[in-house]
C-alpha cells in the first residue's frame, strides 16, 4: 500500500515535468509559423499530445495525501523516468516531420539534445526545416540548466522533498544551495541562465549572425550543447571574430553558476579569484591552448593567429563539453588530438551546465593522491580535503573515487561493446568518452565533420544510454536500475569485512 | 590613574602587579574566592568578588571616571561585555582578551563602536607572532623590529667558541653601520664603551638596519641560519596560529597532536602543514618524522613539564633549536639554564603587550628587553622637543644608559653617529637601561 503511494508521487511529478516539455514546443511552433513551414503541424499536434499525457499522469497518479515524503530513490526515479519520457516524446517530432525514418536515430538526436551532448545523426542540417532545428536547440536549452531545475522552480510543490530531486540532476560533487529555499535557488539559477542566453544572443547578433542562427547558437552555447544550424558548425561562418567570441562564451558557460550568482548579487569579481576550481579551470584551459598551439603550429604554416584561434576554440569547446567545431581537428598531429581526448575526460566547473567529469572532482582526486603519497612517508598523517576553503566530509571523497571508477568502467565496457558493433578502436573509445562526457564529436569515423549517422543502430541506442547516464552523473540512473530485490544476493556473495553477525 | 582589571588569572595578576608597583590605583574583580585571596595577600590592590559585567559591582568601585578597564577573564564574551559596559560609564581605555579566532578575526565585531574595545588581544596569537619573529632570525635570543620593520634590534648570546670573544668593541668592524647598545652580563646591564671586551656568556644587544643585519651579525661571529623545517608538538591554538604564519612563509611545518579529532580540525584549517596523529613524547615517532633533521622544535602542549622534557629530548636527538611553551612563570629562569633555547609564555607576553598599550601613547612602541633590564622606545621627534633637536647627538647631554639607537628619516634608516643632528619629523629609536628609564621623559618634554 505504502509503495503504491510513492509510485503515485513519482508518476505525478513526471507528468508535471512533461507539461514543461510541452510548453517548450511553443518555440518551434512559432518558428514554423514565422517561416511558414509545413512541418508546423507536427508541433501543433505534439504540443497538445505531450500536454495531455502530462495532464493524464498528473490526474491519474494524484497522491492520496498532500504531504508525501519522497526518498532519495524516488527523486532519482522522477528524474530518470522524466528524462527518458522527455526524450521519447522529444523524438516524435523528428519522426513525424520525416527528418529520420527510424526510432534509433530520432531517439539519439533527442537524447543528445536534452543531455546537451551535441552529437548529431543529422547529415544535412541545412536541409532540415527550421522548426526542427529550433526544436533541437530548445532541447539543448531545456537540458542545459536542467528540466528538473526548471520544474522545481515553477511547478514543484514538494517542500523539503525538492532537494532530493534537485540533487539527482545537479552536476558536481558538492551541491550548493543559493537560497535557504530550494525553489528560490532554482528560480535564481534559471534567471541567470536566461540572462546569459540573452547576452550570448546579443553577442551573436553583433558578430553578424542572423536572428535565427543567433537564437539557436545562443541556446546551444549557454547549455554547452553543441547543435549548430550549419553542417560545418561554426566553421561555416569563416569569421575569426565570431570564433573568438563563441570560444569566450563557451568558457563563461563552463563557470559554476553559484559563482556567477555570487558575483551578480555582490557586484564584485572577487569570487572568481577566490574560487580554486575557477582558477584551475582557467589554468587548464590556458595550458591546453598553449600546448595544442605549439603542436599544430607547423601544420598551420606558422600562422600563429589562426593556430591560437583554432586551438582556443576547440579547447573551450571540448573542455566545456560543448562540441562546436570550426576546423577539422582530425587533421592535427596526434599529440594535439590526444590532448583533446584528455580534455574530454576533464570537464568544466561543477555547478555549470557542462557534463563530464568536472574539474572539482579532479581537484579532489589530486588532493587525495597527494595525501596518500604523503601518508606513505608519514603513516600517522591526518588531512582533510578542501574545496575552495571549505572542508569536505569523508563521504565526498568516497563518492568521487567511486564516480571515477564507474566512469572508467562505463567508458571501457562501452568501448568494448562499440568495438563488437563494428567500430574501430579509436572511434569506439572516443565515442564512449564523448557521449558519457557530453562532448559530442569524437575521433575516427565519428569525427568533427562527420555525423554519427554512419554508426550501427545498436551503437546509437548504447550512445543514447551513455548520454543519459553521463548527464545525470551516473549515480542517479544506477540508483533507479539497481536491482533492489536481489540486493541481498550481492551482499551474501561479498561479505563486508567485520560483518560477522549475519 | 585608576584601573579596573577583570579576572585575576596569570595575565590579570601580572598587569595588576605592574600597574600597582607603578603607583596606580588598581581594582581587581575576580569570581573565584581562592584567586581573590592570593591577589589580596600579594598585591596592594583592591579585590572585589563577582562578575565583571555586573553594573552594580562596577558602580560600587566607582567605575565612572576610571581611566582603564582591562578584561582578561577566560571568557571571551564576558570580556567583551565588560568593555561594552565600561563604554557606558565613560571609561577612557579598554582592553579585552579575546581568544576565539572566530571573534578576533572578525573585523566587523572588533571594530564595532558599541563594543568599545580599544585593544583586543589574543594571547595565543601574540605568542605565535613572537615565535615567528624569533624564527626569522633563529640565531638570536630575541628580535625586535622598529620603524616599520626597517630597524632590527637583536639580542645575541655569545656562546663558547664564538670568534668575537676577547675582542674590544672598537675593534669590531664591518661593512655596515651598527650599534652595540648594551651587554647583559652576569645578571646586569652594561652600557659598553669602545674598549669593553666581548666575553663568553654575554647577551649583546645589537641595532642595525634590517636589510643589512645578515652582514652585521657576522661582526659578532654569527652566521644567519635559515629555518626550513619546523616541528610542533601539541596542536594548541598557539600551534595553529604559528603554523598559519609559517605556511605563508613557505616553511615545512609538522604538527604532532595526540587527539585525532583535534588533528582533523587542524587539518581542516591549515593547507600545507603535515598533521600527525600521535604522541609527541614517543621518541620513535619523533625519529621517524625526522626530528634529527628539523631546524626548530617547538613544544606547545598544555603541560609545562612535558614541553620541557620533550624539547630537551628533541635537542638531544639533533633538533637545531628548541622553544618550549611554559605557562608557570616560576619555571622561566630555570628553563634557559637547562638548555632550552627559548621559553615562551603566552600569558607573560600578553601582559607585556597590554602594558605597552596602556602606557603613554605618545610612543609608537615600547619594548622591554631581557626581563626589564632595558627598554626601547620608538617616537617621532617634533618641533617642541627642544632638548633633542638642533644639536649634534653627542652634545645633547644624554646620560650614560640612554642611546639614540637608530634614526629613520625620509624613509631611510640610519644608525646615527655623535655628529648627526635630529630634526622634527625624524622617527627615532631610544634605548634606555632600566636605571635611567625615568630620565627619557626629561628629554622628550615639549617646550613651547
Amino acid at each position: 500500500m505504502k509503495k503504491q503511494r510513492k509510485g503515485n508521487a513519482v508518476w505525478h511529478n513526471v507528468g508535471k515535468l512533461l507539461m514543461i516539455v510541452a510548453f517548450s514546443m511553443v518555440f518551434p511552433l512559432m518558428t514554423a509559423a514565422f517561416y511558414r513551414e509545413t512541418c508546423g503541424w507536427v508541433f501543433l499536434l505534439m504540443l497538445p499530445v505531450t500536454m495531455g499525457l502530462g495532464w493524464f499522469l498528473v490526474q491519474v497518479f494524484r497522491p492520496a495525501q498532500k504531504e508525501v515524503h519522497l526518498q532519495v530513490r524516488d527523486g532519482a526515479a522522477i528524474v530518470t523516468y522524466g528524462w527518458i519520457l522527455a526524450a521519447l516524446l522529444g523524438m516524435l517530432p523528428y519522426l513525424l516531420a520525416g527528418t529520420f525514418d527510424n526510432a534509433a536515430d530520432a531517439f539519439f538526436e533527442a537524447m543528445s539534445g536534452f543531455a546537451t551532448v551535441g552529437a548529431s545523426v543529422l547529415d544535412d542540417i541545412e536541409g532540415a526545416p527550421r522548426a526542427i532545428l529550433m526544436w533541437r536547440s530548445v532541447t539543448h536549452w531545456l537540458g542545459g540548466m536542467g528540466i528538473i531545475v526548471l520544474f522545481v522552480a515553477l511547478l514543484a510543490n514538494l517542500g523539503a522533498n525538492a532537494m532530493q530531486i534537485f540533487k539527482a540532476e545537479a552536476a558536481g560533487p558538492v551541491k550548493d544551495k543559493l537560497h535557504p529555499k530550494i525553489a528560490d535557488s532554482a528560480r535564481s539559477l534559471w534567471k541567470l541562465y536566461i540572462f546569459n542566453t540573452m547576452i550570448t544572443f546579443l553577442l551573436m547578433l553583433l558578430c553578424g549572425m542572423n536572428v535565427f542562427d543567433a537564437v539557436n547558437h545562443a541556446f546551444s552555447i549557454v547549455a554547452t550543447g553543441g547543435f549548430s544550424t550549419r553542417n560545418l558548425s561554426i566553421g561555416s561562418y569563416g569569421s575569426p571574430l565570431l570564433e573568438w567570441v563563441i570560444a569566450f562564451c563557451m568558457y563563461m558557460a563552463g563557470v559554476n553558476y553559484t559563482l556567477l550568482y555570487l558575483t551578480f548579487r555582490n557586484r564584485s569579481l572577487k569570487f572568481f579569484w577566490k574560487s580554486r576550481e575557477f582558477k584551475v579551470y582557467t589554468a587548464v584551459m590556458l595550458l591546453a591552448i598553449l600546448l595544442i598551439t605549439v603542436d599544430i603550429l607547423p601544420q598551420y604554416g606558422y600562422d600563429v593567429m589562426t593556430a591560437v584561434r583554432h586551438s582556443a576554440f576547440h579547447v573551450a569547446s571540448v573542455l566545456t563539453t560543448t562540441g562546436f567545431v570550426c576546423a577539422d581537428y582530425e587533421l592535427w598531429v596526434p599529440a594535439a588530438q590526444i590532448l583533446l581526448v584528455l580534455l574530454m575526460f576533464s570537464g568544466a566547473c561543477a555547478g555549470s551546465t557542462t557534463c563530464g567529469f568536472k574539474i572539482d572532482r579532479h581537484i579532489i582526486l589530486v588532493q587525495q593522491a597527494r595525501m596518500e603519497v604523503q601518508r606513505f612517508l608519514h603513516p600517522r598523517l591526518v588531512r582533510t580535503l578542501k574545496s575552495s576553503e571549505k572542508n569536505l566530509p569523508e563521504q565526498t571523497l568516497h563518492s568521487v573515487t567511486t564516480f571515477f571508477y564507474l566512469f572508467m568502467v562505463i567508458v571501457l565496457v562501452s568501448t568494448l561493446l562499440l568495438c563488437c558493433m563494428g567500430l574501430d578502436f579509436i572511434s569506439a573509445l572516443t565515442c564512449a568518452l564523448s557521449c558519457l562526457g557530453g562532448v559530442g564529436p569524437a575521433l575516427g569515423t565519428l569525427g568533427p565533420i562527420e555525423s554519427f549517422s554512419s554508426a550501427p543502430t545498436a551503437a546509437k541506442w548504447l550512445c543514447s544510454a551513455l548520454m543519459l547516464i553521463g548527464r545525470l552523473e551516473i549515480y542517479t540512473v544506477l540508483a533507479v536500475f539497481w536491482p533492489a530485490k536481489h540486493r541481498h544476493i550481492w551482499y551474501k556473495k561479498l561479505p563486508v569485512y567485520g560483518d560477522y553477525d549475519e | 590613574m585608576r584601573a579596573v582589571i577583570i579576572g585575576a588569572g596569570k595575565i590579570g595578576y601580572n598587569i595588576a602587579e605592574t600597574l600597582s608597583n607603578e603607583g596606580h590605583d588598581v581594582y581587581v574583580i575576580e569570581k573565584d574566592e581562592e584567586r581573590k585571596q592570593i591577589v589580596e595577600e600579594n598585591l596592594d590592590v583592591q579585590v572585589m568578588m563577582g562578575n565583571g559585567a555586573d553594573s552594580r559591582l562596577l558602580e560600587s568601585i566607582d567605575i565612572e571616571g576610571a581611566d582603564l578597564l582591562i578584561a582578561v577573564t577566560e571568557n571571551d564574551e564576558l570580556n567583551m561585555m565588560s568593555c561594552m559596559l565600561a563604554g557606558q560609564y565613560g571609561v577612557k581605555k579598554t582592553v579585552a582578551r579575546v581568544r576565539k579566532p572566530e571573534y578576533d578575526r572578525n573585523n566587523k565585531l572588533a571594530s564595532n563602536p558599541a563594543l568599545n574595545i580599544d585593544l583586543m588581544i589574543n594571547p595565543e596569537r601574540v605568542a605565535a607572532a613572537e615565535i615567528a619573529k624569533i624564527i626569522s632570525v633563529p640565531e638570536a635570543v630575541d628580535v625586535n623590529y622598529y620603524a616599520k620593520g626597517k630597524i632590527t634590534l637583536l639580542e645575541l648570546l655569545i656562546e663558547a667558541g664564538n670568534s668575537s670573544i676577547g675582542y674590544a668593541l672598537k675593534d669590531l668592524r664591518g661593512k655596515h653601520q651598527f650599534l652595540v647598545a648594551a651587554i647583559y652580563r652576569d645578571g646586569s646591564l652594561i652600557i659598553p664603551r669602545g674598549d669593553d671586551k666581548i666575553m663568553q656568556g654575554d647577551r649583546v644587544f645589537l641595532i642595525g638596519r634590517t636589510d643589512q643585519m645578515r652582514e652585521v651579525e657576522k661582526v659578532l661571529g654569527f652566521q644567519r641560519r635559515t629555518i626550513r623545517s619546523v616541528m610542533l608538538m601539541g596542536g594548541s591554538r598557539v600551534a595553529f596560529y604559528l603554523a598559519q604564519l609559517l605556511e605563508k612563509r613557505g616553511l615545512e611545518v609538522k604538527i604532532i597532536e595526540k587527539d585525532y579529532k583535534h588533528c582533523k580540525h587542524l587539518a581542516g584549517q591549515l593547507d600545507e602543514a603535515i598533521i600527525l596523529n600521535g604522541d609527541g613524547s614517543d621518541i620513535d615517532l619523533l625519529q621517524d618524522e625526522g626530528v634529527q633533521d628539523t631546524d626548530l622544535f617547538v613544544a606547545l602542549t598544555e603541560d609545562d613539564k612535558l614541553n620541557i622534557l620533550v624539547s630537551l629530548m628533541a635537542k638531544r636527538l639533533g633538533a637545531k633549536k628548541i622553544i618550549a611553551q611554559v605557562r608557570r612563570s616560576d619555571y622561566m629562569p630555570l628553563i634557559e639554564a637547562v638548555g632550552i633555547d627559548i621559553a615562551i609564555s603566552p600569558r607573560l607576553l600578553t601582559a607585556e603587550a597590554v602594558l605597552r598599550f596602556v602606557r603613554n601613547s605618545e610612543f609608537l612602541s615600547i619594548s622591554v628587553l631581557e626581563k626589564g633590564s632595558a627598554e626601547v622606545y620608538e617616537i617621532i621627534v617634533n618641533a617642541h622637543m627642544k632638548r633633542l633637536i638642533n644639536k649634534p647627538i653627542k652634545d645633547l647631554g644624554l646620560p650614560k644608559g640612554i642611546l639614540i639607537g637608530a634614526m629613520f628619516r625620509n624613509n631611510d634608516a640610519v644608525i646615527p653617529s655623535g655628529n648627526d643632528v635630529l630634526m622634527p619629523g625624524d622617527r627615532i629609536i631610544i634605548f634606555a637601561a632600566a636605571a635611567v628609564v625615568r630620565k627619557v621623559e626629561y628629554f622628550l618634554r615639549q617646550e613651547a
